[in-house]
């Protein structure tokens, strides 16, 4: 088991949750309105008066066949639009209750 | 913002939302009605009560002071006038505008009741008077005959006013002028001597012998017949026949003593239009109702009417008040589609896509629609102001969509999805937005609180523009999103005329942009040259152009009518006037072209006339209406042909005062203004001196065209003074010995001549020969008890006197007020000051005071009301501005556009040689709205930049760079949007061009000179508040 964390511009909405629905991902949890700033370029997304975009987050437990095909469609998502940005990270997953 | 969503969410459900607004704004339209103002309760109330046998200053001491001294206490009171003259007083009660008149009436005569037991023996009871607009005739007709002028008034009477009352809406329909039919018995007083006979004994012995009397029933055989006596009249000749005594035995008829003449009643009115005796009809409306609609529902009726009447009369219309009110509707309905389709072509240009076009200008026809449910709701009319409204809310409704349609272009340009480019693009600038409306909404919705006659008028505008700031503003937010998420593309595909015309558009939108940024690049690097240019620019204007700008009340319209009122002395014979009135009518008729209809009237109204009787009238005056038509259809205006009437009408010498209106005296914005100096004292000759020479000084100065005194002459007239010991040994009184005179002199009627089903007056008086001279008078014979005559020069003696004149009071006290109309091409200004000069070098006696109101004193109450407002409206504006920025610095910035605006304006009405009146006002309010606009947008987008980490400097430069396009845009929209307005040539343009003009000059310079005074005083302040956190920090 993975753990897939996903944070991208607010305006993808629904398209990541889908992404993972195809892919056969049923469970994830998703954080609304959520700030941060990339590390290299793009604008922050603070929700204030200087930067108003936002950003959503997704966290899902995934099984490890899944995961390429998952961030291959994730990537090709941020390539599509790159002045959004989308950022995935992975890790593993010790124990699940 | 999750109304924004569920708005593109449901696209089916936002559309027909808006569509309902439409289709409920499109039924409003349809049932609203038209008029030229908006709709105002009168404010006059009229208490008239009579004292027979006292004069005029009798009447003012015992009975006028009395009524004023109580009703002066009255709520809401704000002027009291009164007349005094013989045997009536009449007091005028002014309130302020927007008093509930009938409370104020209810308190009137609560006030009346109080007093009405210290009021002297036989005066009458006090009536109370509603006095409205309403009053003035709405139409004029005019009905000309040939041979059936004899009984043209009753079958007018019959055919047209009759079935004309009717009509829903029309009050009162009168007739003047049209011969009335009188059977006159005229008795030679020689004749009754020698049988002993008196006018009363005729006319009683004639009303007993005219009569029809009912019998009872019989019964004969199984049948019951009612039975008559059939004593009337079939023929006026059979008059003759009539024995009316015994002389020695033998019979007199009333052949032996008088003749009979079956004609026109002596005295009465006589009208004339285009030269021929005519009837002149006047119809006025109900209260409330409508002129335009009633004048539509009587036109309707009309041909109908026409053809019930014999061939030889003819209906013209003389004036038709309906006429100038749709004429200018119409030039205004004109102006707002031009302003449309200008809006529509500048966001074209700027934006160069047709489906961002559609979607930004589907806000106007939405909130314009919108906002005439309001007028129906509340019975509003479509009027100049409303419909104003409607015009320079055009250019404004579109700001809201311009922002949130770019910001949502933006976010597609980027690759989101367009749901959701829709939804955050508005989201993102909602608050903005709604800021933004709440400035204007600070402004307009003062306006709705305004009282007296500017709130008549601005309150209409200030709920329509804050309705139609609502409406389009909540469009932005949600139609506009979920019509961009539906039609608009990513990345248009544009063809080769796109490439044509609209890429050098950009290239050259992209050069001013840069220029720009330069120049505020100059301008942040010398602060103190530019804010001292601006300092210069705005003293140098304020000092030496605003005092030559004028000022007035309303712009005079022209409506194509023109009245006078023409008096000779007092007491000129009617046959006299008549040929006055003729002469000048020729010279007129052959002198003036654009002359369309002329009536005029003279003569003594009968005393059965209620609408006649009520407006001055006598044998010496002559009233005159003229229609000119369309002011479009004419070289000339109305007040170029009311100089060369007065030019013409000054050729007669015998006429003693004159009075020509332009706009035919139809209330506010028709006709000239005028000054009116009142001069306050009890003398009579001291004020009568003070008042010719300011008057002959006023006529002598260029600003006045026509100045008239408001008090009238002495009266001429004969007494006739008995002697009562004389009438004592004759055995007669005074009120019998008057009862004779009178009867002799004008006639005892107690019967009707009946033909037709109509009722013809038979009046018996001396004939006219002996009703001639003085001496004729003395010749008059009386009957004591015996029986004995007497002539009336044995008991008494015919006097010549003066009757002294109406005499006039305001607020307690004598005055005579002299009257200028102000000349055309002179302002109401130029004629204050003209009369301010004029007062200055005359010696007024200490005792009189003179005082300059008029116009001049509506104008300025309006004034000092608005200026306040302005001040109101100012600091709500920088409080929403503040709470907007959340500092205070900044809008205090920003309202440095608002004294540039002032530039703007006074340079625009000096150039133009425009006088500011109301109209300008409203410019000047609204202009406090517009003008903040871009320094929000500039400001605001400044703050971001600074936020984002550059300084000051950089922040300014990159924000001019940025919004300069979406502030060009706004501005063009709403400046081009009043260019229409601004040089508007239909009919009634001249109301609303002050309106534009204002506007366009206002903004224009203020935004010339805020794009870079704004930024350079925000650069000032900012790296002030730099260096101080610099240092603090240091510390």
């Amino acid at each position: 088991m993975k753990a897939l964390f996903i944070t991208y511009n607010q305006a993808y909405n629904e398209e990541i949750v889908e992404v993972l629905a195809r892919a056969g991902q049923r469970g994830y949890t998703r954080w609304q309105d959520v700030q941060g700033k990339g590390s290299f370029n793009g604008f922050p997304r603070m929700g204030s008066h200087a930067w108003p975009e936002l950003n959503q987050a997704v966290f899902a437990a995934v099984k490890d066949e899944k995961i390429d095909a998952i961030l291959a469609e994730l990537k090709r998502c941020d390539e599509q639009s790159p002045e959004l940005g989308l950022k995935a990270f992975v890790w593993n997953i010790e124990t699940i209750y | 913002m999750s109304v924004i969503r569920t708005a593109v969410k449901n696209p089916v459900t936002t559309a027909l939302i808006f569509i309902a607004c439409m289709i409920f704004g499109i039924f409003s339209l349809v049932k609203t009605s038209i008029a030229l103002f908006p709709d105002f309760d009168s404010n006059v109330i009229m208490v008239m009560s009579s004292y027979q046998g006292a004069n005029a200053e009798d009447i003012e001491q015992n009975l006028t002071k009395v009524l004023e001294n109580t009703l002066n206490g009255v709520e809401h009171l704000k002027k009291l006038n009164t007349q005094s003259k013989e045997n009536i007083s009449i007091l005028t009660l002014e309130f302020e505008y927007g008093t509930d008149i009938d409370a104020a009436t209810n308190d009137v005569r609560d006030k009346l009741d109080m007093v009405n037991s210290v009021l002297p023996d036989g005066v009458s009871q006090p009536v109370i008077f509603k006095f409205s607009a309403d009053l003035m005739p709405i139409l004029f007709l005019s009905a000309t005959a040939d041979e059936s002028l004899p009984g043209l008034e009753k079958m007018l009477d019959d055919k047209l006013a009759t079935p004309l009352a009717r009509v829903p809406g029309v009050g009162t329909v009168s007739i003047i002028g049209a011969p009335t039919r009188e059977i006159q018995v005229l008795c030679d007083p020689n004749k009754l001597a020698a049988y002993n006979l008196s006018v009363s004994n005729i006319s009683s012995v004639i009303g007993a012998e005219n009569r029809n009397l009912p019998s009872g029933n019989i019964d004969v055989g199984s049948e019951t017949f009612s039975l008559r006596v059939e004593g009337e009249l079939d023929d006026p000749s059979e008059l003759l026949d009539i024995v009316i005594g015994a002389f020695n035995g033998n019979p007199v008829y009333l052949r032996d003593v008088a003749t009979i003449f079956d004609g026109p009643e002596e005295r009465q009115q006589e009208s004339y239009t285009n030269g021929t005796r005519a009837a002149r009809i006047s119809i006025q409306k109900q209260t409330g109702a409508n002129a335009v609609d009633v004048i539509n529902k009587i036109k309707a009726m009309l041909p109908e009417i026409e053809a019930s009447l014999p061939d030889d009369v003819k209906i013209t219309t003389i004036v038709d008040t309906s006429d100038n009110i749709i004429n200018s509707i119409n030039s205004l309905l004109e102006t707002i589609l031009i302003t449309f389709l200008v809006v529509m072509l500048v966001v074209f240009v700027f934006l160069g896509s047709w489906r961002s076009t559609i979607i930004i200008i589907l806000s106007i026809p939405i909130a314009l629609l919108a906002s005439l449910v309001y007028l129906y709701a509340t019975g509003n009319t479509l009027n100049i102001i409303s419909m104003s409204a409607l015009s320079l809310a055009i250019g404004m409704v579109v700001d809201d969509a311009i922002v949130v349609l770019e910001n949502v272009t933006t976010h597609l340009q980027r690759g989101e999805k367009a749901v959701e480019a829709a939804v955050h693009g508005t989201s993102e600038v909602g608050i903005s937005v709604i800021a933004s409306t709440l400035t204007m909404l600070c402004v307009f919705l003062p306006l709705t609180l305004l009282n007296g006659m500017a709130g008549i008028l601005f309150r209409q505008l200030g709920w329509i523009v804050s309705i139609i700031m609502i409406v389009s503003t909540t469009a932005a937010l949600t139609l506009v999103p979920m019509l961009c998420s539906k039609f608009l593309q990513a990345k248009p595909k544009h063809g080769k005329v796109y490439k044509v015309i609209f890429e050098p558009i950009n290239r050259g939108l992209d050069k001013i942009s840069r220029g720009y940024a330069h120049v505020i690049h100059w301008a942040t690097k010398r602060r103190k040259t530019v804010i001292f240019i601006a300092l210069g620019i705005f003293a140098a204007v304020m000092l030496f152009i605003a005092p030559h700008v004028k000022t007035e009340l309303m712009p005079s319209s022209d409506n194509g009518r023109l009245s006078a009122t023409l008096e000779m002395p007092r007491g000129t014979a009617q046959a006299v006037t008549a040929q006055v009135a003729k002469n000048i009518y020729e010279e007129m008729a052959a002198n003036i072209p654009e002359i369309k209809v002329l009536n005029y009237s003279f003569g003594q109204a009968d005393s059965d006339n209620t609408f006649a009787s009520m407006q001055s009238n006598g044998t010496h005056l002559i009233s005159m209406n003229v229609n000119l038509g369309s002011p479009t259809k004419r070289e000339r205006s109305t007040a170029e042909i009311a100089d060369q009437v007065r030019e013409i009408i000054s050729h007669y010498p015998e006429l003693r005062r004159v009075v020509v209106t332009e706009g035919g005296g139809m209330g506010m914005g028709s006709g000239a203004s005028s000054v009116a100096v009142e001069i306050y004292g009890y003398s009579f000759e001291e004020t009568d001196a003070l008042a010719n020479s300011l008057m002959n000084r006023m006529k002598a100065d260029p600003a006045y065209s026509q100045v008239t005194l408001s008090r009238d002459e002495y009266t001429p007239e004969y007494q006739v003074v008995f002697d009562r010991t004389k009438l004592a040994l004759n055995g007669l009184t005074s009120s019998t010995a008057g009862a004779a005179f009178s009867a002799a002199m004008s006639g005892s009627v107690t019967s009707y001549y009946r033909e037709d089903g109509e009722e013809y007056k038979i009046r018996v008086r001396y004939a006219p020969e002996f009703r001639q001279s003085p001496e004729d008078l003395g010749n008059t014979i009386v009957y004591n008890a015996k029986g004995a005559p007497v002539r009336l020069k044995e008991i008494g003696t015919v006097v010549e006197t003066q009757v002294p004149p109406t005499i006039e009071r305001k607020d307690r006290e004598r005055l005579i007020t002299v009257k200028g109309v102000v000349a055309r091409g002179a302002a109401l200004s130029d004629a204050v000051e003209a009369a301010d000069r004029i007062i200055k070098d005359t010696d007024i006696p200490p005792a009189l005071s003179v005082v300059i109101a008029g116009d001049y004193e509506d104008q300025q109450d309006m004034f000092s009301d608005l200026i306040l407002l302005m001040i109101l409206i100012v600091i709500l504006v920088y409080m929403v501005m503040a709470s907007q920025f959340e500092s205070f610095m900044s809008p205090f910035v920003i309202m440095f556009s608002v004294p540039f605006a002032l530039v703007g304006v006074f340079l625009g009405l000096w150039v133009n040689n425009t006088p500011m009146g109301m109209m300008g006002m409203i410019g000047l309010i609204i202009l406090l709205g517009i003008v903040v606009k871009n320094g929000i947008v500039l400001i605001d987008y400044t703050i971001l930049c600074r936020e984002r980490g550059m300084n000051a400097r950089d922040a300014s430069v990159t924000a001019a760079k940025s919004r300069l396009r979406p502030i060009l845009m706004t501005t063009l929209t709403t400046v081009l949007g009043m260019v229409p307005m601004a040089i508007g040539q239909g009919e009634g343009a001249e109301l609303w061009r002050p309106l534009g003009m204002v506007v366009c000059w206002g903004l224009t310079f203020s935004t010339l000179i805020t794009l870079v005074l704004i930024p350079t005083i925000y650069c000032s302040f900012a790296t002030r508040q730099e260096r101080k956190a610099k240092a603090l920090k240091a510390k």
